[in-house]
C-alpha cells in the first residue's frame, strides 16, 4: 500500500484512488478513516504534480510535433527551457520520493504521516507551476514573454518556491542569453521559433538608399547581400514579446547595437570580397570580442538575472558600438564634409552655383514636367557645377536631380465645398510645374543613411523645393530691378510694389538662411564636434532637422492642417510670380487703366498678406516656442513699415 | 563662370586706387605678384574667376583694363613685383602722354577720340567672359581723365552694353584742403550728372571723410595716398566678398545692389567700416562680436562719407546692407538686430519697409587679422545728399564769378554755349531734391517736374 502511494507520486498510473473511493468495505478493514484522509492529501499533491508533469511530457518532446500533444501552445526554445527548468525543479520532490522508498522498504510501518510531511511543502511549489501553466496556457504565451511570467511569480517568501523558480529562470535565460549574444556581438538572430523580442519585420520597410547603393553596386552584390546580411531596417522590436522587467528603452538600446552590427556586415567597402565578411564582423569588437562574450557568459551563468548589471552591460557594448560608429562615420565617411555638403546643396548653401543653375533650368522647371525633363535638369546642373569649377567630381556626381513626371489626374468635377473658386484655382500653378516637382538625390555614403535615413531626405527635399522656389522668385524680381534701372522712367507704383516684394523675399531668405539654417547647423556642428558618441550625432541631427522644418514652416504633422505661417508665405510668393508675370507686359512709363487695375489689386493683396502675416507672427510670438516667429518678425518688420500700416 | 565682373580703371586716381585693390584680390585669394596661384592656395572654393581669369599657362590675370592719359601712375605700376599681373594688351596709354589737364571736357573728348581702341578692349574682355554681369569703374570725380573720360566711358558703357550693371567707386575731393584743380567744382559737377543717369550703383569714397579717419582714428598724420587707398581697397574688397566667398546669398552684384536701390537714381551709397587698424598698432585689439559691429557701423565717425548737419530734413537710412565677415555666430545677428532696434540707432524711411540686412560671408584664409569679426556697411542714406548739395555750392560760387570757364570753351562741347553745365546742374539739383524728398512719407508722389 506504501508502494502503491509512493508510485502515484512517482507519477505512474495506480489504483489507490480506486481502492480508496470503491472498495469501502475493503479499506475500512484495513485503513483507519484518519489514514484514508491522509492518502488522499498525499494524492492530492500526486495529482498537482502530475499535472505539472504533463505538461512537461508534453512540450519537451525532441521533434517538437506542434500541434497534436502541445495543444494549443506553439512550440518553441523557451517553452521547452520552462519545462527543463520545471523538470529540474521538481527534481528534490523526486529525491524525497526515492528517499521515502528507502525508509519505507526499510521500515515497512513507516506512518503515512511521515510521508505526507516530507512531500506536503511541494504543494505550494506545484501550485505555483500550475499556476504558472495554466497563465501560460491561457494567454498562449510564446517566446521570451514566458520569462516575464516566471518573474512575476519571482517575489515569494517561499524558499522552495523561489529556489525552483530561480532554476527555471536561469534555464530559460540560457536560451535568452544565448540569442541575445549572437544579436548584440554578431547581429544575427537565432531564433527559429521567432521567441526573441526582436524580430525581422514583417514587411520590410521601403529602404530607399540602401536600395540604390545596392543597385550600383552591381547585381552580384545585391544577391549576395540579401542573402547574407538583411538590411538593417528590417528588425524591429515586438513589444508584447518583450518581458517586463526589460524596459523598452533597454530594448531599443540592444536593437540598435545589433542594427549596427548589421549594418557594418552591410559594409559596401567589404562586399566585395565575401570572405572578409567575417572579419568585418570583427572589426567592430576586435580583441573586444572575446572580452564581451565573457561579460555575456557571466552574465549568464549568474544564478539569479541581475538587471542593473545587465543593463551596464548592454551600455557597455552600445558605448563600444557607437564609438566604432562615430570613427567610421565622422572619420572614414567624413561625415562633417558630407553635413556640409548636405547643406550646400539641400540648403542651398552653394548660392552661386544654384543661381546659375535657377539661369540655365529656370525655362524647364518652369514648364509641367516630361519624361526628358529630368535629363534635361541633369545636363542644367552639370553646365552649372562645370561652370562654378566645382573639380571636385565626387562631389557633384553624389546629388543628380529627379523630376517625376506627374501622373495624369483624373478630372474630377468642381469641388462642391468651394463655391468661389475652383479647387484647380486655388493650387499653386507652380506645384504641379517642374519646381513644385523637382526632388534631389544624393547618394548616401555608407554608414550615414543612419543619419540620411529616406525620411529624413524627404523632409530636406520640401525644404529644397522651398528654399529653390523662393530664391527664384528673388532672382526673377531682380531681374525685374535691372530692367526698371535701364528703362529709368518706371511708374512709382510699380517700383514700390517690386520693392516690397523684394523686400519680402530678400527678408524671408535671410530669415531662412541665417536666423533658422545657420544658426541651427552651427549648434549642430558643435554638438558633433564635441562628441565622440555617434547617438549623440545621430540626435545632433535629428533635432536639426526637426528645428529647420519647423522654423521654416514646412513641417507638416499628421493632421492635415497647413501651417498658417506657410500658407501666407505660399501666397506671398504666389503673389511674386503674378507680378513677374504681369509686369514686363506693363507700359512702364505710362500705365493703361487697366494695368492700373491690376497693379493696384496686386499692391492690395500684398498689403493684406503682410497684414496677416505680421498679424499671425505677433499672435503667437509671445509663446515659449515662437521665438523663431520674432526673428522673422523683426526681419520683415524691421522699421513697422507692414505693421503700422493697419 | 557666370557673373564676371571687368574692372575699369581711369586716371591717376583711379589707376592708383584699381591697383591697391588688385593687390588686395591678389592677396586674399593666394594668388602671387606675377599671377601664380600659391602652393598653399590650391584648394578652396572661392571664385578667383569673377575677377580674374586663366591664362593657357595657368597664370591668373585680372578683368582689368588700366586707362590713362598720362603715363606717370601706370609706369609706377608697370615698375611694380605686380607688373606682370596684367595683362599688358589691356593697359592703355594715351600716346601723345599729356593727360587731360585737369579738365573734364578734355578727358571726356579725348574718351571719344580714343573710344574704338578702347571698345576694342572691352568688347575682348567682354566676349572672353562666360557671361559677363557688369563693369566696375574705379575713377574720381575731380581731376580731368576720371571724371571726364570716366563720365564718356560711362555713357558709353550704357549704351553698348545695355544689359550690363555698371557699378562705380567714384572718390570724391577732399573738402578740407585746397585743391590746385580749380575747376574741381566743374569737374565734378558734370561727372555727377553721368554718376546719376548712367550708373547703376556708386559707390562713393569721400576724401574728405577718408583723411579725417585717418588722420582721428588711426593717428596718421598727414596720411598718404598709400594709406589712404588702403582704406579704399579694403572697402572695395570687402564689399565684393559675397561674389568672391560664395555663400547662401548675394552671390552676383544685382543680388548685393538690386536690395539698397529702392529707385534708379538713389543709387549713391555710402560705405562704413570697422574695426579701423594700421599695420602699425595692431596690438590695441578691440572685443569684437556681431553687434559691435553692427553698431560701430551705424556710428557717423565711422562713415567712409562725410556728411554735414542738415537741418531741414531728417535724413534717414533707405537701405543697409552689413557685410560681416569673420568667426560670427548666427544666432547673434538676430539678437543685435533687435537691440539695434529698441535702442533705435537707425531712422528709416517713412514710406516703404526697410531693414537691417546682414549677409555672413566668409574671409580670405590667406589674410591673418586680430580682429575675430569685422564688417563693412553699404548704406542708401538720404545725407549722402548733402556731398552733392556742397558740389552745387561751390559749383554756383565759381559759375556765378564765370571762373576758368575758358578751358571748357576750348572743348567741342562747351564751344557754343555752357548748356551741358547748365543741365548737369539741374540734374544734381534734382538728385538731391529727390533724396530729401525720400525723407519724407509722401516721396512716392513726388517728382522733379512738380517740384519745381
Amino acid at each position: 500500500m506504501l508502494h502503491e502511494v509512493l508510485l502515484s507520486l512517482w507519477g505512474c498510473t495506480t489504483n489507490v484512488v480506486q481502492i480508496i473511493d470503491t472498495d469501502f468495505l475493503e479499506t475500512e478493514k484495513l485503513l483507519h478513516p484518519g489514514e484514508q484522509a491522509l492518502i488522499k492529501k498525499i494524492l492530492g499533491i500526486a495529482e498537482e504534480c502530475n499535472a505539472v508533469r504533463n505538461f512537461i511530457n508534453a512540450h519537451t518532446s525532441v521533434i517538437g510535433a506542434p500541434n497534436d500533444a502541445t495543444g494549443n501552445l506553439k512550440w518553441g526554445l523557451y517553452l521547452q527551457a520552462l519545462c527543463d527548468g520545471m523538470e529540474q525543479a521538481i527534481q528534490p520532490f523526486r529525491e524525497d520520493v526515492i528517499e521515502l522508498e528507502k525508509i519505507v522498504l526499510n521500515d515497512a510501518y513507516t506512518p503515512l504521516t511521515f510521508i505526507l510531511s516530507r512531500i506536503q511543502k511541494y504543494l505550494c511549489l506545484f501550485s505555483v507551476l500550475n499556476s504558472i501553466i495554466s497563465e501560460i496556457r491561457t494567454q498562449k504565451v510564446h517566446g521570451c514573454k514566458v520569462l516575464q511570467y516566471l518573474h512575476q511569480h519571482m517575489h515569494t517568501g517561499v524558499p522552495e518556491v523561489r529556489q525552483a523558480l530561480e532554476k527555471m529562470m536561469y534555464c530559460c535565460h540560457v536560451v535568452f542569453y544565448k540569442q541575445l549574444s549572437s544579436w548584440l556581438l554578431y547581429g544575427i538572430l537565432e531564433d527559429v521559433h521567432n521567441e526573441f523580442f526582436i524580430q525581422r519585420a514583417s514587411k520590410p520597410q521601403d529602404s530607399l538608399v540602401l536600395a540604390k547603393s545596392k543597385d550600383s553596386s552591381g547585381i552580384a552584390d545585391e544577391k549576395s547581400s540579401k542573402n547574407l546580411c538583411a538590411d538593417m531596417w528590417d528588425y524591429e522590436i515586438k513589444i508584447h514579446v518583450l518581458p517586463s522587467y526589460i524596459r523598452p528603452s533597454l530594448a531599443l538600446k540592444i536593437l540598435t547595437i545589433g542594427q549596427t552590427i548589421i549594418m557594418f556586415g552591410n559594409d559596401p567597402r567589404q562586399k566585395k570580397d565575401l570572405s572578409i565578411f567575417t572579419k568585418a564582423e570583427n572589426s567592430i569588437w576586435g580583441a573586444k570580442e572575446y572580452e564581451h562574450f565573457h561579460e555575456l557568459q557571466n552574465l549568464k551563468n549568474k544564478r539569479t538575472f541581475d538587471i542593473i548589471e545587465f543593463e551596464r552591460t548592454v551600455d557597455e557594448l552600445k558605448q563600444c558600438v557607437t564609438e566604432h560608429l562615430w570613427r567610421v562615420a565622422v572619420e572614414e565617411a567624413q561625415l562633417m564634409h558630407q553635413i556640409k555638403l548636405i547643406k550646400d546643396f539641400f540648403l542651398l548653401g552653394r548660392g552661386e552655383l544654384f543661381l546659375e543653375f535657377i539661369r540655365l533650368a529656370g525655362h524647364i522647371l518652369n514648364k509641367k514636367p516630361t519624361s526628358h525633363t529630368t535629363r534635361d535638369i541633369n545636363l542644367s546642373f552639370q553646365i552649372a557645377a562645370r561652370k562654378m569649377l566645382l573639380h571636385d567630381e565626387s562631389t557633384t556626381e553624389s546629388f543628380d536631380f529627379l523630376v517625376p513626371v506627374p501622373e495624369i489626374e483624373n478630372e474630377v468635377g468642381e469641388d462642391p465645398e468651394d463655391g468661389e473658386f475652383s479647387r484647380r484655382e486655388r493650387e499653386d500653378p507652380i506645384d504641379t510645374r517642374g519646381w513644385g516637382l523637382i526632388q534631389l538625390q544624393y547618394k548616401v555614403v555608407w554608414p550615414l543613411h543612419l543619419l540620411f535615413s529616406p525620411m529624413a531626405l524627404c523632409d530636406y527635399n520640401t525644404l529644397f523645393r522651398f528654399l529653390l522656389r523662393v530664391k527664384k522668385t528673388q532672382i526673377n524680381l531682380q531681374n525685374l530691378w535691372s530692367e526698371h534701372m535701364r528703362t529709368k522712367n518706371v511708374d512709382i507704383g510699380v517700383m514700390q510694389l517690386r520693392n516690397n516684394l523684394m523686400f519680402v523675399i530678400n527678408n524671408l531668405q535671410y530669415y531662412l538662411q541665417v536666423d533658422v539654417l545657420e544658426s541651427q547647423y552651427t549648434i549642430m556642428e558643435n554638438t558633433m564636434k564635441n562628441t565622440r558618441n555617434f547617438e549623440e550625432i545621430q540626435k545632433g541631427h535629428s533635432v536639426f532637422l526637426a528645428n529647420i522644418m519647423s522654423q521654416t514652416f514646412l513641417f507638416q504633422g499628421s493632421s492635415d492642417k497647413v501651417n498658417p505661417v506657410n500658407k501666407l508665405i505660399k501666397i506671398l510668393l504666389r503673389l511674386c510670380d503674378d507680378f513677374i508675370l504681369q509686369a514686363p507686359m506693363w507700359e512702364l512709363g505710362n500705365l493703361l487703366v487697366t494695368e492700373k487695375e491690376e497693379l493696384k489689386a496686386l499692391a492690395d493683396t500684398l498689403n493684406s498678406l503682410m497684414d496677416w502675416l505680421t498679424k499671425t507672427l505677433n499672435k503667437v510670438r509671445a509663446q515659449p516656442a515662437g521665438t523663431h516667429l520674432a526673428q522673422l518678425l523683426l526681419r520683415l518688420d524691421f522699421n513697422r513699415w507692414f505693421s503700422g500700416k493697419s | 563662370m557666370p557673373c564676371e565682373m571687368i574692372t575699369l580703371q581711369l586716371g591717376q586716381c583711379g589707376n592708383q586706387i584699381g591697383f591697391e585693390f588688385w593687390k588686395r584680390l591678389c592677396a586674399e585669394h593666394g594668388i602671387n605678384p606675377e599671377g601664380i596661384l600659391e602652393d598653399y592656395a590650391t584648394e578652396g572654393t572661392d571664385r578667383k574667376d569673377v575677377f580674374f581669369y586663366q591664362s593657357d599657362d595657368e597664370h591668373y590675370i585680372p578683368r582689368a583694363v588700366l586707362l590713362d592719359l598720362e603715363p606717370r601712375v601706370i609706369h609706377t605700376i608697370m615698375n611694380s613685383p605686380y607688373s606682370k599681373l596684367y595683362n599688358p594688351e589691356n593697359i592703355y596709354l594715351s600716346k601723345h602722354g599729356g593727360g587731360a589737364g585737369n579738365n573734364w571736357a578734355s578727358g571726356y573728348h579725348q574718351g571719344e577720340k580714343l573710344q574704338e581702341e578702347i571698345f576694342d578692349i572691352l568688347d575682348r574682355e567682354a566676349d572672353g567672359s562666360d557671361s559677363l554681369e557688369g563693369f566696375v569703374l574705379c575713377h574720381s570725380i575731380a581731376g580731368g581723365t576720371g571724371s571726364g573720360m570716366g563720365s564718356f566711358m560711362l555713357e558709353s558703357l550704357a549704351d553698348r552694353f545695355p544689359k550690363k550693371l555698371i557699378e562705380t567707386y567714384s572718390v570724391f575731393p577732399n573738402q578740407d584742403e585746397i585743391s590746385d584743380v580749380v575747376v574741381q567744382p566743374y569737374n565734378s559737377l558734370l561727372t555727377l550728372k553721368r554718376l546719376t543717369q548712367c550708373a547703376d550703383c556708386v559707390v562713393v569714397l569721400d576724401n574728405t571723410a577718408l583723411n579725417r579717419i585717418a588722420s582721428d582714428r588711426l593717428h596718421i598724420q598727414n596720411p598718404s595716398f598709400t594709406q589712404i587707398n588702403k582704406l579704399v581697397s579694403t572697402i572695395m574688397s570687402v564689399s565684393t566678398t559675397t561674389l568672391r566667398y560664395p555663400s547662401y546669398m548675394n552671390n552676383d552684384l544685382v543680388g548685393l545692389i538690386a536690395p539698397l536701390i529702392p529707385t534708379p537714381r538713389l543709387h549713391f551709397l555710402m560705405t562704413g567700416y570697422t574695426p579701423l587698424t594700421t599695420d602699425q598698432e595692431g596690438a590695441s585689439v578691440r572685443k569684437t562680436s556681431v553687434l559691435d559691429v553692427m553698431r560701430r557701423l551705424l556710428q557717423p565717425k565711422n562713415m567712409m562719407v562725410s556728411t554735414a548737419l542738415d537741418r531741414n530734413a531728417a535724413h534717414c537710412y533707405i537701405s543697409i546692407l552689413n557685410i560681416i565677415q569673420g568667426e560670427v555666430d548666427p544666432t547673434q545677428v538676430h539678437k543685435s538686430l533687435q537691440r539695434i532696434r529698441e535702442r533705435k540707432l537707425a531712422q528709416f524711411i517713412p514710406w516703404g519697409p526697410a531693414s537691417i540686412q546682414v549677409a555672413l560671408s566668409r574671409k580670405s584664409p590667406y589674410i591673418q587679422s586680430t580682429h575675430r569679426v569685422s564688417g563693412l556697411m553699404l548704406a542708401n542714406h538720404t545725407n549722402i545728399s548733402s556731398l552733392f548739395d556742397r558740389a552745387l555750392q561751390q559749383y554756383d560760387k565759381l559759375r556765378k564769378r564765370e571762373a576758368f570757364l575758358e578751358q571748357f570753351r576750348k572743348e567741342k562741347m562747351f564751344e557754343d554755349n555752357l548748356d551741358e553745365l547748365d543741365h548737369s546742374r539741374q540734374v544734381v539739383e534734382d538728385l538731391v531734391k529727390e533724396y530729401q524728398a525720400a525723407t519724407r512719407p509722401d516721396y512716392l508722389t513726388w517728382s522733379p517736374v512738380k517740384s519745381e
